[in-house]
């Protein structure tokens, strides 16, 4: 009784349950132009994940798997399936990937070419269907995180909207196929995105739910920073024993509102075009069907940079600890949105714009 | 069936009326109105003889003994002060009446105005002290409540006796206390003059229009050269004059001077005021307001007392009102601007036929092209807005901007620019009347004339109001298109009658026909409104049959025919309906047919909203102006069509270099010139196998002569 009154009184006041705040981007996360400015490496629509082993820098794009080779890039090995993850040891021996979401293969590298090495079993209860993160944790151990049970690997929004809490945390054994099965550590989350292994713990992205948490050597969890204004996906460790984080979409007001609209979301998904979304996207202008915000009405030719926007680029620096040491933007009148990985090599940072389909190569 | 309910609630409930019942003034006193009425429901259901005649009567001389001196701490606190020395005013006064009649033996017409002389005089001292010497209201009228009181105390005790001892020899004094006319005691008939007069006086005079300027800010009114000091004395006097007259009516019914009259008076007469909504802070407040408050706290405590509820629980309970009054008062004042415009804002279910395929490569007339990235552009960062564009029988390009210019741009190469006129506001549509007189929509202001030689001239800024509205329409807050008849009057569009020209989003967001178009003739120079209902009027352009004419209505995304004159006049038919965007200025073509702009383009996203208007009530209220679902004008379009409604022809500028968004376009000697209004550029594309000799004014009034 007490809840629905409070529910009511916070939905007639806009606050508590109702609220449909962001946090602002303050501090280290000010606002600048920086990814803007990077260096353009390459440029294709599918680009997506980016692994890194300090010398070797991988990308995929779609089923292609490519090695960055001074300035150019090389197919390392082509599948048949879309990448949706992938995942390089640190000492180079050893590269993971995720195939369409629901299979893992791990490859040990024989002189110039790569062996298959492992194979993932299946889960039992629940098949992997949306991996979309892998990590090495040591030689011999694998993290995946499976975003939702509910919608595959290019349907992340449609989970969005639909509030899944169905992503999942996964650790295997890899190098002893046979006696270890698969294990979730953690389950029920609101999409999980990105692992990373620090310290023995592993770090995750819950990213509907804006957080990065750990799960401890007893599987607690523990935040690591607990409210970001963005939607953070994958994370790459730095050189400076710091990680780098890669926030794929932004919050705004009104996507948190529309969310809160539950007959809006489903009405959209049912009846609308998924590219015409009034919902968070990789990049957004593409089209004028698309919807725009009363603040993105051009004016004088130009598109104001703090326009309210349905894409964002954004790449933050954060201590193990959680707090937050620096950020990388792309904002409102830029291009390069939709970050989703991104990678230390050789002194510079990678980054993936799944908006503009670009490799961008930032000088550290 | 979920969308047909929405449809039919929306059609016949007018939701909107709400908020702008809202937004009226008086309805604030609808909540001690309403106060009021429960109250006495309450007291005659608890009170087994209130509705008797002698028991109203009685009530009502108390009430308007009470009531007076309510008036009169009310006007102080609208000035912005405050009185506490009402109570023993009051007994001051009453004892004076009593001394002029019982013991001085004066006649009724000298004791009464005397009376009123001791109340001005005492209203006087708190005046200068507080309005000359700037004491603090609150100390100075709490220290003559205690002076005041100590004296009336010292003067009973010297001539109660001696009042009680003599009786005046007066029927008019008699009749005063305890007589009645028509039923209802006299006290009852000077109240109800008084405080119409008094009404009067505040909202319809000069010296009332001051008062309410002080109280809303003493330092702006002082700065605007009001006689401050000596008005802030006069509402002193005043409030000393009113507790006179409800002492004197006091004194005639009687006849007491006992050492309690008047005690604790400014507490109820305070509860009375901010009960009726007479704001503490000053400026805000009314004789109505004073007079329910009034009425309220008098039944209250009557009807407390009548349950044989002790004096202090009385008490308690008027302390309990005024403190929860004052807090509900303060609260209202500070969310009252948020309350007001969240009512305001009032969306509509809002249905459109699915858009035909526009995208680039779709096999229909409307595949988006990018032929318009060849234009020409003139004035590139010398004009800001220029909404509509126009050109003279010499070529000369006209447009307005932002800044509430009309400039003109000198042909042949349209390099050269001057101001040619200054009005203000911002104006839209243009055409030129026979004698090349440029008419032009003004938004914010109504429909200009600019002569040739550049003097301005207002046509109309108004019409009549309508019967139903709400809200006065009369006013023309958002003209926006026009064209002119072969005989001289003036059609021109309204597009919303609630908003102001920024706030047009908001209006899309409502999607009803807030919109309607206008007829103004020079001849006699009247204005009639002839077509109403019209979800955000835009463009209009004559037909060529002289008869009838075409508009846009741009959240309609629809293109409709109106005859104004013939055999079918009155008569609407729609030519285009389920348009792909958002059709703005309409204007005749050389080849006989009409160019019409797209302002912007439907997003499927925004039409379901349009459809699901709690959502967007909801999302007016929640999310900020900025975050606004809004509709796509960062592209649009300029599209052929032919009076049967066929599609011809369209011109994109698929990216948006040029021109973001088109609301105007002319055509003129084989090229067509492009206005935006958030664009800082005019385009001028060159047309294939139009027409070179082309000029659309030239034309026209060649051909009507």
């Amino acid at each position: 009784m007490i809840n629905i009154g409070r529910k009511f009184l916070d939905r007639a006041l806009g606050r508590g349950s109702a609220s449909i705040a962001v946090p602002v981007m303050d501090g280290a996360l000010h606002p600048n132009g920086k990814l803007d400015h990077a260096q353009i490496v390459a440029v294709d629509r599918s680009f997506d994940g980016l692994a890194s082993d300090g010398n070797t820098l991988w990308i995929t794009s779609g089923a292609k798997l490519f090695r960055l080779d001074g300035r150019s890039l090389v197919a390392d090995i082509v599948f048949d399936e879309v990448i949706t993850a992938i995942a390089a040891s640190s000492d180079g021996r050893h590269l993971a990937v995720a195939l369409g979401g629901s299979s893992i293969q791990v490859f040990e590298r024989q002189q110039d070419r790569w062996r298959l090495a492992a194979t993932m079993p299946e889960l039992l209860q629940h098949p992997a269907r949306h991996i979309n993160g892998l990590c090495f944790d040591g030689d011999t151990t694998l993290l995946a995180t499976d975003g939702s049970l509910a919608r595959p690997y290019d349907e992340w929004c449609h989970d969005l909207l639909e509030l899944g809490e169905t992503g999942r945390v996964i650790r295997w054994r890899f190098a002893d196929a046979t006696a270890h099965a698969p294990t979730v550590i953690a389950s029920g989350l609101k999409y999980a995105y990105g692992p990373l292994a620090v310290n023995g713990s592993v770090l995750y992205s819950e990213s509907w739910r804006h957080r990065v948490r750990a799960i401890g050597e007893n599987l607690e969890l523990r935040d690591v920073t607990p409210e970001l204004p963005a939607y953070p996906s994958r994370m790459s460790p730095a050189t400076d024993g710091n990680i780098w984080l890669t926030c794929f979409i932004r919050r705004t007001q009104m996507v948190e509102f529309i969310l809160k609209e539950r007959e809006y979301c489903r009405r959209m998904i049912s009846e609308v075009d998924p590219r015409y979304w009034m919902a968070p996207a990789f990049s957004t202008g593409d089209s004028f069907l698309e919807p725009i915000q009363r603040a993105s009405v051009k004016q004088m030719g130009i598109l104001k940079p703090w326009a309210p926007s349905r894409s964002y680029g954004l790449v933050i620096k954060v201590a193990p600890t959680g707090r937050l040491i620096q950020s990388i933007h792309s904002l409102a009148d830029g291009k390069n949105h939709g970050i989703t990985a991104a990678a230390e090599n050789q002194g510079a940072l990678y980054m993936v714009s799944r908006g503009a389909g670009r490799l961008l190569k930032i000088e550290l | 069936m979920r969308d047909d309910l929405l449809r039919f609630r929306y059609r016949y409930l007018p939701t909107h009326w709400f908020g702008e019942l809202l937004e009226k003034k008086w309805t604030e006193t609808a909540i001690p109105a309403i106060a009021f009425v429960l109250v006495v429901l309450a007291s005659g259901a608890l009170l087994p003889s209130f509705y008797t005649i002698t028991a109203l009567a009685d009530t009502l001389r108390q009430g308007c003994e009470v009531g007076f001196v309510v008036l009169g701490l009310g006007i102080v606190i609208i000035v912005g002060g405050i009185d506490l020395s009402v109570g023993s005013i009051f007994a001051l006064t009453n004892f004076a009446a009593l001394m002029f009649m019982h013991v001085l033996g004066w006649p009724v017409w000298a004791a009464v105005p005397g009376t009123l002389v001791v109340g001005a005089l005492l209203g006087l001292i708190n005046g200068v002290l507080i309005g000359y010497l700037k004491l603090r209201a609150f100390l100075t009228t709490l220290i003559t409540l205690i002076i005041f009181r100590s004296v009336y105390e010292i003067l009973t005790l010297k001539y109660s006796t001696a009042i009680a001892m003599s009786l005046p020899d007066s029927d008019i004094w008699d009749v005063m206390g305890s007589g009645t006319l028509l039923g209802l005691p006299y006290i009852a008939w000077a109240f109800l003059l008084i405080a119409i007069g008094t009404h009067i006086l505040l909202t319809r005079t000069r010296v009332g229009w001051h008062l309410m300027a002080v109280g809303g800010s003493r330092r702006s009114a002082y700065n605007s050269g009001l006689p401050v000091r000596s008005l802030v004395t006069l509402c002193y006097m005043g409030s000393g004059v009113f507790c006179a007259i409800g002492g004197l009516f006091f004194a005639s019914r009687l006849a007491t001077a006992g050492t309690n009259i008047g005690v604790g008076m400014e507490v109820v007469a305070l509860t009375a005021a901010v009960l009726g909504g007479i704001s503490l802070g000053g400026g805000r407040g009314s004789v109505a307001k004073a007079t329910l408050g009034a009425g309220v706290v008098l039944l209250v405590s009557n009807g407390l007392t009548a349950l044989a509820v002790p004096g202090g629980g009385t008490r308690m309970v008027l302390a309990s009102i005024l403190v929860a009054a004052a807090a509900i008062d303060v609260r209202w004042m500070k969310n009252r601007h948020r309350i007001i415009n969240k009512a305001y804002v009032s969306p509509n279910f809002h249905e459109m036929p699915p858009a035909p395929d526009c995208r680039p490569g779709a096999k229909t007339v409307w595949a988006a092209n990018d032929k318009l990235l060849q234009v020409s552009l003139i004035g590139l960062g010398q004009v800001e807005a220029p909404e509509d564009v126009i050109l003279d029988q010499d070529d000369n390009l006209y447009t307005g901007t932002r800044h509430g210019d009309i400039v003109r741009f000198f042909a042949p190469d349209y390099k050269r620019m001057e101001t040619f006129a200054h009005i203000g506001g911002q104006p839209l549509g243009m055409a030129f009347d026979k004698n090349w007189n440029l008419y032009v929509c003004v938004g914010g202001m109504g429909l200009y004339r600019v002569l040739p030689n550049g003097t301005v001239e207002m046509a109309t800024v108004q019409t009549g109001r309508s019967v139903l509205a709400v809200r006065d329409d009369s006013r023309l807050r958002l003209a926006d298109d026009l064209d002119i008849a072969d005989d001289g009057r003036v059609f021109f569009s309204e597009a919303t009658n609630r908003y102001d020209m920024h706030d047009w989003p908001v209006d899309g967001l409502e999607g009803r026909g807030n919109g309607r178009i206008l007829c103004y003739d020079p001849r006699d120079g009247t204005t009639q409104t002839v077509l109403r209902g019209l979800i955000f009027a835009n463009g209009i352009s004559m037909h060529q049959d002289g008869e009838s004419l075409f508009f846009a209505e741009t959240w309609g995304c629809t293109v409709k025919r109106f005859w104004f004159d013939g055999p079918r006049k009155g008569a609407v038919e729609t030519i285009l309906e389920g348009l792909p965007g958002y059709p703005d200025n309409i204007n005749l073509a050389s080849d006989g047919n009409y160019w019409l702009a797209l302002a912007g383009m439907r997003a499927p996203a925004y039409d379901l909203a349009m459809r699901m208007p709690g959502f967007r009530r909801r999302m007016a209220n929640q999310v900020p102006q900025d975050e606004w679902l809004c509709p796509n004008i960062n592209a649009g379009c300029v599209v052929k069509f032919s009076e049967t409604g066929q599609i011809l022809e369209t011109l994109w500028d698929i990216d948006g270099v040029n021109h973001p968004l088109l609301t105007s376009m002319r055509e003129h000697k084989g090229k067509l010139f492009l206005g935006g209004i958030s664009n800082n550029r005019i385009g001028c594309y060159e047309l294939k196998d139009a027409d070179t000799t082309f000029s659309q004014y030239e034309h026209r009034w060649k051909k009507a002569s």
